[in-house]
């Protein structure tokens, strides 16, 4: 049975519930810094684990921790095996060899396809990347109204309109899914089995055959709600509820987030100086050090 | 029924998520891999039964080499004195301390550097890091807690040009009997001309890091990659190479020796150079006997020299000369040197193209990768040849420990491995093989400790890994 709940935030008495909108998003900013300036494996999955022990805090149910994995292990296996067979850097390792160049057509076009081990290393730094932000990410959705988030958006000067589609396509996300599942439901009633096989043209099948009602339903959907805000006042200025006060102590712990994150933009622009030739500071031998082997 | 279907797809989820964060968790993190024991021992014993295994130790992950690329894949290995830990200095900079069933007692990175020479103190209080960076430092660690004592850079000396990367980097540590260490350090800078400029310079420490230099007041002008010293702390010597020799040179002879303890000059000696190279250059030597007396040495055109330490060069012998074959010069170059009681062993390393090292041969040097034993009469007592590189060994007294890397030229892999040879017979006392190369050896009396490398052979197939191997002696 399809829950629609599990899309949409609910209230819990949790820590992570508990915090400031607008904490939550900074720290959501300064972790996707962080994982955008990273390079090491051995921190960004540090801060992978992080993001997942939120999820721990906030007591995700087992079918948002369902929804969480088979979302990151897609993204782990996909950005591994696509970089393991596309990866052109050197030096490269191959561990495997799927086609050989003397393979008639496809391997003599190709120069063989093989798997190669730092392909597959690159792509899991990515992946842990990727999952660090998907895991923030969710963990927001699931935990922070969408009307506080709006709140928290206008409070900070974002234009009306931009808020208002940020927040709208959030909502929608569940109807989405939830909509995928009816259509899937659908096609499976009058005799589609779209998992039936592994063919990759089968796949591409289902995928039109799902694709096209979602879309046309979608277009529905928008229509009908531009109508619905347009008549009650779109845009028009008005009294809008304003935020609680931002606890000090969470201000200051964002403040202190950032302050660290400013410090380690320096740092890092220090070391790629360095690296390149460009200027080299002998008495930051310590600091570079720490760079090498942690960021 | 579609209640428990739907279960174990979510368990069966879950499982695949934690397995993927293990095998993540374990390949970011080398040192949670399980360290392989007695079973594998078995698996992987000797050839003759005097050693076994008792442990193999990953080391994490390495850049691959196949037969092509330059060079084996770095690494070094040092048992304590005493013998009862083993510091090994792996490719990603990581200094490690492990006792000999392979657990780690601390572990460290040295950061941006390269670790390009280890060793421990006689007291094995300490362990000398050298490293190739921007500084060139030598890092004194201590050995119990691995926390870094002090450092000593090499750039204020040997200066560094951070826009063309030539850094200065230290080349080998040696200790003597007395509580004082010694690094050689070189910086090269390589000119569209195709001159070289090299600074050189040797610094002293004692134990807590006051330094003293050789030569005081200035840096070598010539490549110095090596020195020795002996037992007591008097001699300390060092050979040179010069691949852009040229009259401006000051340091224009091939072994040089000071007085270790006031850094005075006491002599040094020009040896013959044999067509068709224009210079003598030493690489790894010269070595000084345990009581000072003599000096053996090794030039890369495949000859060993012994002289005494009043600089009287006692004999020359060729071990390998270079032969004119289609057109080009091949030789196989000398390596190593090293004192075995009142014998001098000398190894040669792979069969290579003059003309361009890098290009294949058409025969290998019937004189290539093979050891020499010679009494310090000069009388070649034997030679065994062990079909791989010579990539290190080490006296342990009475016998030879050898580490045998690859062979370029016939990509045999089952001479991979470590050997224990007899002296003076030069017998093969037991042969412990590993599947990949052996890139470095550390041995006494009772322990034998290896490094393996991977290797991708030319089919794409990598065999080996990147690991420790421990026996312990059993047999008499």
């Amino acid at each position: 049975m399809y829950n629609r709940q599990v899309w949409e935030a609910t209230p819990a008495d949790t820590p992570v519930h508990n915090l400031d909108v607008r904490t939550k998003l900074v720290l959501l900013a300064a972790i996707v810094l962080f994982a955008v300036g990273l390079e090491e494996p051995r921190p960004l999955f540090l801060v992978f684990l992080l993001s997942l022990g939120f999820h721990v805090v906030a007591r995700s149910s087992v079918e948002r921790w369902k929804i969480l994995i088979i979302f990151l292990l897609v993204g782990i296996w996909g950005a591994m095996l696509s970089q393991a067979l596309f990866y052109n850097q050197e030096p490269r390792t191959m561990i495997a060899c799927l086609v050989s160049p003397t393979v008639p057509w496809i391997g003599e076009a190709t120069g063989g396809i093989f798997v190669y081990r730092e392909g597959l290393e690159h792509g899991a730094v990515q992946a842990l990347r990727s999952g660090i932000m998907l895991a923030c990410g969710l963990l927001i959705c699931w935990t922070t109204d969408p009307r506080q988030l709006l709140q928290c958006f206008l409070h900070w000067k974002m234009p009306y309109p931009i808020a208002f589609m940020l927040i709208t396509s959030l909502r929608f996300l569940p109807v989405i899914f939830e909509e995928t599942a009816i259509v899937l439901t659908a096609q499976r009633l009058r005799g589609f089995e779209p998992m039936r096989t592994l063919s990759p043209l089968r796949w591409v099948r289902t995928a039109f055959y799902v694709l096209f009602p979602i879309l046309a339903r979608a277009l529905r959907r928008a229509a009908t709600l531009a109508l619905s805000v347009e008549s009650r006042g779109f845009g028009r200025c008005g009294q809008r509820a304003g935020l609680t006060a931002w606890p000090v102590v969470e201000r200051f712990a964002c403040l202190m987030v950032f302050a660290g994150i400013a410090t380690g933009a320096t740092l890092k622009m220090l070391y790629v100086l360095q690296f390149n030739g460009l200027a080299y500071f002998p008495e930051l031998r310590g600091v570079y050090d720490f760079m090498a082997v942690w960021l | 029924m579609s209640e428990i279907k739907s279960k174990i797809i979510t368990a069966g989820v879950f499982l695949l998520f934690l397995g993927s964060l293990v095998g993540l968790a374990l390949h970011i993190f080398p040192e949670l891999q399980p360290i392989e024991g007695v079973a594998t021992a078995k698996k992987n014993g000797s050839r003759v039964g005097r050693y076994e295994k008792i442990s193999e130790i990953p080391l994490g992950k390495v850049e691959i080499r196949g037969f092509k690329q330059m060079g084996s894949t770095p690494g070094l290995v040092r048992l304590s004195p005493e013998g009862s830990r083993l510091v090994v200095g792996t490719e990603s900079g990581e200094v490690m301390l492990l006792d000999l069933q392979g657990n780690r007692q601390w572990s460290r990175k040295i950061g941006m550097g390269k670790i390009s020479a280890l060793e421990f103190s006689k007291d094995a209080r300490l362990i000398y890091v050298g490293e190739n960076s921007q500084q060139g430092a030598v890092i004194c660690i201590d050995a119990t807690t691995g926390s870094e004592l002090w450092r000593k850079a090499s750039v204020d000396e040997l200066g560094v040009d951070i826009r063309q990367k030539t850094f200065p980097g230290i080349m080998s540590i040696t200790v003597d009997g007395v509580g004082n260490a010694y690094a050689v350090a070189l910086r090269s800078i390589r000119f569209s001309s195709g001159k070289t400029e090299y600074f050189a310079r040797i610094y002293k420490f004692d134990d807590k890091g006051v330094v003293m230099q050789f030569p005081r007041d200035h840096n070598l002008d010539v490549w110095v990659s090596w020195c020795d010293v002996d037992e007591a702390g008097t001699t300390l010597t060092f050979g040179t190479s010069d691949y852009t020799p040229g009259p401006e040179r000051k340091y224009k002879d091939n072994v040089y020796v000071f007085d270790a303890k006031t850094g005075e000059f006491r002599w040094s000696q020009a040896l013959a150079t044999v067509p068709p190279y224009d210079r003598t250059n030493m690489r790894f030597g010269p070595t000084i006997s345990d009581d000072g007396k003599y000096l053996g040495g090794v030039s890369a055109d495949g000859r060993a020299f012994l002289l005494d330490d009043t600089g009287t060069l006692l004999w020359t012998r060729t071990l390998s000369a270079p032969q004119k074959i289609q057109g080009v010069f091949l030789n196989a170059t000398g390596l190593h040197v090293q004192h075995v009681g009142e014998y001098v062993a000398f190894s040669t390393g792979n069969t290579y193209n003059r003309a361009n090292w890098q290009l294949p041969t058409p025969v290998e040097h019937p004189q290539s990768n093979s050891v020499f034993l010679f009494d310090h009469e000069g009388s070649l007592l034997k030679r065994r040849k062990l079909g791989g590189m010579v990539e290190e060994f080490k006296s342990t007294g009475n016998q030879l420990a050898v580490a045998i890397g690859r062979n370029i030229r016939t990509k045999e892999t089952s001479i991979h491995g470590m050997v224990m040879l007899s002296t003076p017979e030069l017998d093969i006392v037991d042969f412990l093989p590993t599947e990949g190369p052996c890139v470095a050896v550390a041995a006494n009396a009772t322990h034998m400790v290896g490094m393996e490398a991977p290797l991708q052979l030319d089919s794409g197939a990598i065999i080996g890994a990147y690991r420790i191997h421990v026996w312990k002696k059993i047999g008499l």
